[in-house]
């Protein structure tokens, strides 16, 4: 394997709390080596003098792979039109669309960024072996999926029943059975209601059929999570997403954390907050409940959240497992829908949607995510997303950068947006401005840290995973704050992307494509109780199911390259 | 500023057995360049990047005008047909197509005229914003249309496209202004997802007319092989209009679609389409008996 070496650049690793030091990288046998290690005979030498160095990015929320994103390509292809590029093989497959683009945009359009690490967000068990298929076919980065099991019928039985050892269990053998990596919960038990005809459950309405509550369901969950030690906490898009009001149920689930919390650190993730921070009455009277957000997060040391941005003015496709909240986007749009159910684990929808910036409601949504992440204090517990593609296309993480690091970009986007809006938001007296460092942490190092794999992800020390992206921006010369535009123009293309030590992307151009693996984790659960849950399954299925269990175990064999993460849990 | 007009000859050297992606050939491309620069615009033939000189003899004055209105291509040779995105976006100007024509010919056209002397294919004038084009021959699928899952409306804006021929399957889908005006017979669904502007068919007309239309007018003078479930009967009028034309005879006006709580009208001959309204007679009776 071939050996680099990066000199002179402006390196940002905040886990090695390095900002901006003018320091050397070496690169040998796909890891980062001590620079006196590299034979400079052999080694390519890449001059960053003048440019700046990051670990490569990681995203923890995008819809990239699934059923459901494959039925997005199908129902848009208004999406696809005059998109294309073609190949230019050996190096480059050909790519296609914008809001839901195929396999080979996906993965060089992160690659182009400097991103190299993704997470599918929300997979149901059984369409688990369609989402991995398509994680093999994305290049460039590496990945890994998440599982919904919040309208479970067998973990909603397993709830009502009360046995916690067994609930875990069965979580950890559900999640090394279909290859996850952590636990999702959409709008907790809302699809089973939503199975029965009801639009959407409270925190504390009962789930129809059983008798529990989504606040119960969370609960059991996470403490499923945190009796197996998973490496990421329970991933928890709040009840009542899209409905105005509901802040008040965001900051509920937030209080929920510290309940189940078995150390001092984040056991839940609260994702696309945007979505669910929304003050007021009706669309007619929405305030952006953004603050009282950033207040609860600021008071409390065991939830994370990520932003879920929407980008006025770009097409978003949005698709969720919150079937009712497509179901009210579909009337308010009454454009084009798609739902789909899967048995005995959920629902799901999508419809196309359009944030305009004239617009009072989606001007204050724009100021949501945006609010949240400035009036945090912490910012190791934010995240950059925009949910991609319901809040906008990945492609314009930029976009967002630029707002955060500058209040100039603010202020100009502010001017074309709905005024009216704008005047109800906290978001023009904020005179915060990110700097490049606060970037390397939301989009590099924190995300590692939750993901669990800040050993080998996420930062440039010794040992780590030679994932490295270089910006062709002086942060010495251009003022950040002003020259919002250069800001732009570096991250949308990166000067050099390095995936495990080869060179993948050269001066916004992809050079090569390479495939990354596939990260699934392995609960080492008991003998006796893993034979009496395979048992319990076994009958539950019988009951439930239209396949058989076997049908439903994916083999390691059926990743393309992958990566087993042991856990050792706290069961029994 | 000349206010001659230049006209350039465009003949196709060899017989292309590729589709040519001709969407450089307008007269904003050629409008105040020298001819050796108008021979080195790039076209595409069928996946390969090319010149205009490498496949077409190109001839006409040492200079354009800078007008475009003053510019008029000529398009000749054999096998016209494999051109494709002719006039994409054109301001001004005008197109001669001595032959057929491909596909997506005026896509998103803004202004000036395209005359086609043979036959058209398929999304012609698909999106279109102002300006004329007529065919002399027939024409295909998709004429003035939106593109496939795009919202209704966002089809064809404005102007005008005349068919003196037959004309395929979903005229005008999405159309939102504008004329199209088919001189012999179309296919099924015509004037699909239409909300506004005008279609007379002077000949036959398929099934699924106006399906889904919010706005519009559709005129049939010929037979129509029938009316959606959807359409409310309105009247029976003495004439109908479309462009300035008047046709003095019997209209049987149809209002709908009724899915989407539409206000789109469709005239049909009565005279020709007589038995249609058989089967509403026959709810009268019954309603009058009891």
């Amino acid at each position: 394997m071939s050996q680099i070496l990066i000199k002179n650049g402006y390196v940002y690793d905040p886990l090695n709390n390095v900002k901006g030091d003018v320091m050397d990288i070496g690169v040998k046998n796909g890891k980062i080596v001590d620079p006196s290690e590299i034979d400079l005979r052999q080694a390519i030498v890449i001059d960053a003098k003048g440019k700046i160095v990051m670990p490569g990015g990681i995203d923890i929320h995008s819809h990239i792979a699934g059923p459901k994103v494959n039925t997005g390509r199908l129902i848009r292809p208004e999406d696809h039109y005059l998109t294309n590029i073609p190949h230019r093989l050996p190096e480059r497959r050909a790519q296609t669309g914008r809001t839901v683009p195929n396999v080979f945009k996906i993965g060089y359009g992160y690659a182009e960024m400097g991103y190299t690490f993704v997470a599918e967000p929300a997979s149901p068990p059984l369409k688990t072996r369609h989402t991995h298929e398509e994680l093999n076919a994305i290049p460039m980065i590496d990945k890994l999926t998440y599982i919904i099991v919040d309208s479970y019928w067998i973990v909603l039985d397993l709830i009502q029943e009360g046995d916690k050892d067994r609930l875990a269990a069965f979580l950890g053998w559900l999640l090394y059975t279909t290859k996850g990596y952590a636990l999702k919960l959409v709008d907790p038990c809302s699809d089973v209601a939503w199975i029965l005809g009801k639009k959407g459950l409270d925190l504390d309405e009962q789930v129809p059929g059983y008798n529990i509550t989504p606040r119960d369901v969370i609960k059991a969950i996470g403490e499923a999570s945190q009796a197996l030690n998973l490496p990421h906490p329970i991933h928890v898009h709040c009840n009542k997403l899209g409905h105005p009001g509901n802040y008040i149920i965001t900051i509920n689930t937030m209080n929920l954390a510290k309940d189940f919390a078995r150390r001092e650190e984040v056991s839940m993730h609260i994702t696309h907050v945007q979505f669910t921070g929304y003050k007021g009455d009706s669309w007619t009277t929405l305030e952006s409940g953004g603050e009282d957000i950033a207040k609860t997060l600021n008071k409390t040391i065991y939830v994370s959240l990520d932003m879920g941005q929407i980008i006025p003015g770009a097409p978003a496709t949005t698709m969720t497992g919150d079937a009712p909240f497509e179901y009210i986007l579909y009337h308010l749009t009454r454009w084009k829908w798609c739902f789909a159910d899967v048995e005995a684990e959920g629902a799901a929808g999508i419809v196309p949607y359009r944030y305009r910036k004239k617009n009072y409601v989606n001007t204050i949504q724009w100021t949501i995510g945006l609010e949240v992440m400035l009036l945090a204090k912490n910012l190791w517990r934010v995240y950059l997303t925009t949910d991609h593609p319901n809040g906008g296309p990945f492609t314009e993480y930029p976009k967002v950068i630029s707002w955060l690091v500058s209040k100039k970009a603010r202020e100009d986007m502010m001017k074309g947006m709905s005024q009216r809006a704008v005047k109800k938001t906290a978001l023009p007296a904020i005179d915060r401005e990110l700097t490049l460092y606060d970037i390397a942490i939301i989009t590099r190092a924190s995300p590692a840290k939750l993901l669990g794999i800040e050993k080998e992800k996420g930062h440039l020390g010794i040992g780590a995973d030679a994932d490295i992206v270089i910006y062709d921006l002086d942060p010495t010369k251009v003022d950040i704050s002003k020259d919002y535009e250069k800001v732009i123009r570096a991250f949308r293309r990166a000067y050099y992307t390095i995936k495990d030590g080869e060179i993948i992307v050269k001066e916004g151009e992809i050079i090569k494509t390479v495939y990354g693996r596939t990260y699934y984790v392995n609960p080492e659960i008991p003998e006796d109780l893993r034979n009496d849950i395979e048992k319990y399954a076994k009958e539950k299925f019988k009951q439930y199911y239209s396949v058989s269990l076997d049908r439903y175990i994916i083999d390691v064999s059926e990743l393309k390259k992958s990566k087993e993460i042991k856990v050792k849990t706290m069961l029994r | 500023m000349s206010q001659e007009k230049a006209t350039f000859y465009l003949k196709l050297k060899v017989r292309p057995i590729v589709p040519l992606d001709c969407r450089t050939i307008r007269p904003d491309n050629f409008a105040g360049k020298s001819i050796n620069d108008i021979r080195n615009l790039r076209i595409y033939e069928g996946g390969r990047r090319t010149v205009l000189e490498e496949v077409f003899d190109v001839e006409g004055p040492a200079t354009a005008p800078s007008d475009v209105n003053a510019i008029e291509l000529v398009i000749m040779g054999e096998g016209t047909r494999k051109i494709r995105y002719l006039g994409y976006k054109m301001t001004g100007g005008k197109i001669i197509v001595k032959g057929d024509v491909g596909p997506l010919t005026g896509y998103k056209m803004a202004n000036g005229t395209i005359v086609i002397e043979g036959n058209a294919g398929s999304w012609l004038g698909a999106k279109m914003k102002n300006g004329l084009i007529e065919v002399h021959g027939d024409a295909g699928d998709f004429i003035g249309a939106k593109f496939q899952g795009e919202k209704p409306g966002r089809g064809m804006k404005g102007g005008m496209i005349v068919i003196h021929g037959n004309a395929g399957s979903n005229i005008g889908a999405g159309m939102k202004k504008g004329a199209i005006i088919i001189e012999r017979n179309a296919g099924n669904s015509v004037g699909a997802y239409m909300i506004g502007g005008s279609i007379l068919v002077q000949g036959n007309c398929g099934s699924f007319t106006g399906a889904r239309m919010t706005g519009g007018k559709i005129v049939v003078n010929g037979i129509i092989d029938g009316i959606l479930p959807s359409f409310y009967v309105d009247s029976i009028v003495g004439a109908a209009k479309v462009k300035g034309r008047v046709f003095k005879k019997s209209f049987m006006l149809f209002i709908g679609d009724a899915l989407v709580n539409g206000r789109g009208m469709l005239f049909v001959a009565y005279e020709e389409n007589k038995t249609l309204l058989e089967p509403y007679k026959k709810l009268i009776e019954e309603v009058e008996i009891t």
